[in-house]
């Protein structure tokens, strides 16, 4: 046992032991988003709009920017949804990696009471199992109001229960990745 | 005439530093008699009340010789050769034990066996003169119970004794709450050191493998002058056992399966003395899957373990006690995959569910993020100087290593990397002086530094919860014990610096790096009195002054299990806590004992983490912001102990624990205190026929009752229903010459009852356990 002699050098170690903690390392935040941007082009010509939630320094901090629109009633509009994390140097585009996990992933799109019945919505995109995934959509507007226009992504969804296919979210599980409000007008 | 003592060793009674020596005394007679003509004779004790135990019976192992003894424990073995001897002593419904004794001549022996804890099959509250406080409740899971459970984690078996639960996060990771109060504010102790580890998370269970030890107890009342302020409500300690004189390899090994998870486990235990020191090796692992539930499973919460740990001493009887000890732990732990939630949406959709998202109609051992995964190693090792009759001197020292791994569920195949990685650093050492004039009186002085570096590992992605920091924590205490007026009286104070150095990055990139030095007090007073045999009374009154903890300044990320932001604040002030506890112990005759706690805890400014108004906007919705404040609280409640003994055949014992937290103003009653708890036990234990001995049946009923709804901070769910949950287990030795094994079959939750546990975060979102099947066997050799 005779380890145990030299116990006290351990002892003594605790007053030469040095008392500052280790410096913090900067945080390479890959997977944040700080951008969405849902860009809706009227079919047959009109002016584009751009629904933009923007977040640069993340969570806390200053707060986001958010950006809505006005849309023309009776038109259809080509949506295509674009997701970019500045918090990475350089800026990611994080639509390319939702692209490539798509099944993992799907968008749904939701309006406050003030929209009810003002959108017709339809998936024109699928990833490998023919899923929709929702990174372009065609959005037709059937009625004027005012209110909030939410997109939500979902991350590992169950895209096979029901009614997620076609949108509803009740059933979809998985985790948030996105949920962003727009104040939107159709008139 | 040759005069030789034989020391041997009790398991239950190494507490604290000191050790209790039983000694069985060969006294050898005048005798010119042939080989194998020598008498062996003597007594069988109990520790306890120092008279013979009846009926016990002696036998050599290796020649199968033995003796029952008489009314007084009386016995005498005749013709027996020269020779080293395993002398095998037991008694209905104790645990036999072992003592190897060289035979030269015609010899008495006395035996002294642990009668009390195998009486009080439940629990035992243990008689310790220790450092930790005369007046303090200190109650030991008695050796049987303790094998009964083996297998199960610390809390669990902890929470046999009333008075404490346990706060869960699935069923594989639990961490002990001690009269209301958890985390850090109850101190671990491994082999004496204080255990260091993440304790600052509700998921974050103690890094330890019960089985590698010996002996479990908790010291339910503030023992924080020897411990410091994070044994604030208590203290539980997994203590090893003396190891014996014995020069044969001796140990044992358990194998066990379990039917809700399918879970394989094995653990050894090897003792060993040789010239060089004693030893003792042992060993765990565990394999489980995803638990069921009375009806579904709970994917993704399989669990795997593996322990080790070496303790080598010298004779824990010589004056210079030597002791070195080595552990390690590792950990992986499946979190169940519906309870991550993205954002508050998908909590409040989650808690809607009645069976979880992602619930597999198989099962599965595979786990998947969340998970979490854990390693701990412990080197420590102890001296112990007995300058002369009055002066002792003690050094311990331990060094600690702590990583703690969190995996979330990720985008773009990020789940393989870590969202959380620490490693955490610990150096700790007490060296003290001990004066002692009597038994009864006694002066301590000690010194305790411990210093921290806990580091997060560059990598994860994410900005970390818990900044890094360093903190230097010299403590000085002085106990002093005295009897006067037929009291045992006891005070003790601590004074400890606390040097606490953060460091942690913004998004901007701006580096802070906060230094708070404070002052940390803890003192106590307290006595205890032994009315005859029947009655003791305790009392304790400890006071705490204890400066804010680096979590609860400076946290700032995302608790992802509960969709919630956690902030810091870096305001805080000290926390003030008053705990007086009482203790009442009544044994009205050798079969039947009863104890009751009461406790009454002020709480000053206690720091907790609570909601605040303010709901945060972030491109993933919004997310309620829960920040650490003070409040004034008081914590007020009981435990009640009866064991009942009938015709030493059959044994109730039952158990009740209630506590009320509550803001000291009124306006409501504190969260996640545990509800109150009842729980009978009737057993019967069978006379031994054909070798099988302790055939022990037992059906348990355990009540929970629903948890305050007039909570000041509301739950994100109602509390749940009360519920009863039925257990039944059977257990038996089987003992022929030279072979022993136990096995057990135990099932919990007979009924398979649907409940929820309002202690478990998991009820968020699932129910609890089904059905549980246990089958273990243990061969000793």
């Amino acid at each position: 046992m005779k380890f145990t002699k030299y116990t006290w050098l351990l002892f003594a170690s605790l007053f030469i032991f040095s008392c500052d903690p280790d410096d913090p390392e900067p945080v390479n935040e890959e997977e944040v988003i700080t951008r969405v941007t849902y860009t809706l082009t009227p079919q047959g010509g009109g002016s584009t709009v751009s629904l933009v939630f923007s977040d640069p320094d993340g969570d806390g901090g200053t707060a986001p920017v958010i950006t809505g629109g006005n849309l023309a009633l009776g038109k259809t509009y080509t949506g295509v949804l674009t997701l970019l994390n500045e918090a990475a140097n350089p800026d990611e585009d994080i639509t390319t990696e939702i692209e490539e996990e798509g099944e993992d992933h799907q968008f749904f799109f939701s309006v406050s009471s003030g929209l009810t019945d003002a959108f017709e919505l339809a998936y024109t995109d699928a990833d490998a199992k023919g899923n929709p995934i929702g990174l372009t959509t065609e959005l037709t507007t059937k009625k004027a109001g005012t209110g909030t226009f939410r997109v939500t992504l979902r991350h590992q969804p169950n895209k096979t229960a029901s009614g997620v296919k076609n949108g509803d979210i009740t059933n979809a599980g998985g985790e948030t990745d996105v949920e962003v409000d727009f104040p939107v007008t159709v008139l | 005439m040759t005069f030789s003592t034989f020391r041997t060793i009790f398991a239950t009674m190494l507490h604290l530093r000191f050790l209790v020596f039983l000694s069985a005394l060969t006294i050898s007679y005048n005798s010119v008699g042939q080989q194998c003509s020598l008498v062996v004779k003597g007594r069988v004790d109990d520790v306890h009340h120092e008279h013979g135990l009846e009926y016990a019976t002696v036998y050599i192992e290796e020649t199968g010789q033995g003796a029952q003894c008489d009314e007084s424990g009386a016995f005498e073995i005749k013709e027996v050769c020269r020779g080293k001897y395993h002398f095998q002593v037991s008694h209905l419904g104790c645990e036999s034990k072992s003592f190897y004794v060289s035979v030269n001549r015609d010899t008495t022996l006395v035996f002294s066996l642990e009668h009390h804890s195998q009486m009080l099959s439940e629990v035992v509250v243990s008689e310790n003169r220790s450092r930790t406080g005369i007046g303090l409740q200190h109650y030991t899971v008695a050796e049987a119970i303790l094998n009964r459970q083996q297998g199960k984690d610390l809390a669990s078996i902890a929470s046999t004794i009333p008075g404490v639960s346990v706060l869960r996060t699935g069923n594989s990771l639990g961490k002990p709450i001690i009269h209301g109060l958890y985390g850090t504010r109850v101190q671990l102790l491994n082999q004496g050191i204080p255990q260091e580890g993440q304790q600052w998370g509700i998921d974050h269970a103690p890094e330890i493998d019960a089985s590698t030890a010996q002996k479990i107890s908790v010291i339910k009342g503030s023992a924080a002058v020897k411990y410091g302020v994070a044994a604030m409500a208590g203290v539980v300690l997994l203590e090893a056992a003396p190891i014996k004189a014995d020069p044969h390899v001796h140990g044992h090994v358990n194998l066990s399966y379990l039917t809700n998870g399918r879970v394989a486990q094995q653990q050894f235990l090897l003792e060993n003395t040789t010239s060089f020191a004693r030893m003792r090796l042992t060993g765990s692992t565990s394999y489980g899957g995803d638990q069921k539930t009375a009806s579904y499973y709970l994917t993704n919460t399989g669990n795997r373990q593996a322990a080790a740990s070496l303790l080598m001493t010298n004779d824990a009887g010589s004056s210079f006690y030597r002791s070195l000890y080595g552990s390690f732990y590792y950990s992986e732990t499946g979190i169940l995959r519906g309870a991550h939630v993205g954002n508050s949406t998908d909590l409040e959709a989650a808690i809607q569910r009645e069976i979880p998202f992602y619930t597999a109609d198989t099962f599965s051992y595979h786990i998947h993020a969340p998970r979490q995964r854990v390693q701990h190693w412990l080197i420590k090792s102890e001296i112990k100087k007995q300058v002369n009759d009055r002066l002792r001197l003690g050094l311990d020292a331990a060094v600690q290593v702590n990583k703690r791994q969190e995996y979330d569920v990720r985008r773009g195949g990020r789940d393989s990397l870590p969202a959380l990685d620490l490693a955490l650093y610990n150096i700790w050492a007490d060296a003290y002086i001990q004066f002692e004039k009597t038994e009864h009186s006694r002066f301590t002085l000690g010194l305790q530094p411990r210093f921290n570096n806990n580091s997060n590992t560059a990598g994860t992605g994410i900005y970390p919860l818990i900044p890094n920091y360093t903190l230097f924590n010299p403590a000085l205490y002085a106990s002093w014990l005295m009897k006067w007026k037929a009291f045992d009286w006891e005070a003790g104070a601590r004074i400890e610096m606390y040097d606490l150095r953060a460091s942690y990055i913004d998004r901007l990139g701006v580096q802070y790096q906060p230094h708070r030095n404070s002052i940390n007090q803890a003192y106590s007073f307290g006595f205890s009195r032994e009315m005859g045999p029947q009655w003791q009374v305790k009392s304790n009154l400890s006071l705490l002054i204890r400066a804010a903890q680096v979590h609860e300044l400076y946290s700032n990320g995302l608790h992802q299990g509960l969709a919630a932001l956690e902030l810091g604040n870096a305001q805080l002030g000290n926390e003030k806590s008053l705990k007086w506890s009482n203790d009442v112990r009544f044994q009205p005759g050798e079969e039947s004992q009863l104890s009751l706690s009461l406790y009454w805890h002020y709480i000053r400014d206690y720091i907790y983490l609570a909601p605040t108004l303010e709901n945060r906007l972030t491109i993933r919705g919004a997310f309620p912001v829960f920040a650490y404040r003070q409040d004034d609280v008081s914590l007020r409640g009981f435990d009640f102990l009866w064991h009942q003994g009938i015709d030493h055949s059959w044994e109730i014992n039952t158990k009740a624990a209630y506590v009320k937290g509550s803001y000291t103003d009124g306006s409501g009653d504190l969260i996640y205190m545990p509800p109150l708890r009842l729980g009978t036990e009737v057993a019967k234990t069978f006379e031994p026929f054909s070798g099988i001995k302790d055939l022990r049946t037992a059906l348990e009923i355990q009540y929970t009752a629903r948890a305050s709804t007039q909570t000041r901070i509301t739950d994100y769910a109602a509390p749940p229903p009360s519920w009863y949950m039925v257990n039944l287990s059977v257990g038996a030795k089987y003992e022929k010459k030279g072979f022993k094994t136990a096995f057990q079959i135990s099932v919990d939750n007979v009924l398979n009852t649907r409940y929820r546990d309002y202690l478990n975060r998991l009820r968020y979102f699932a129910d609890d356990l089904g059905r549980n099947v246990k089958m273990s066997i243990k061969l000793i050799f």
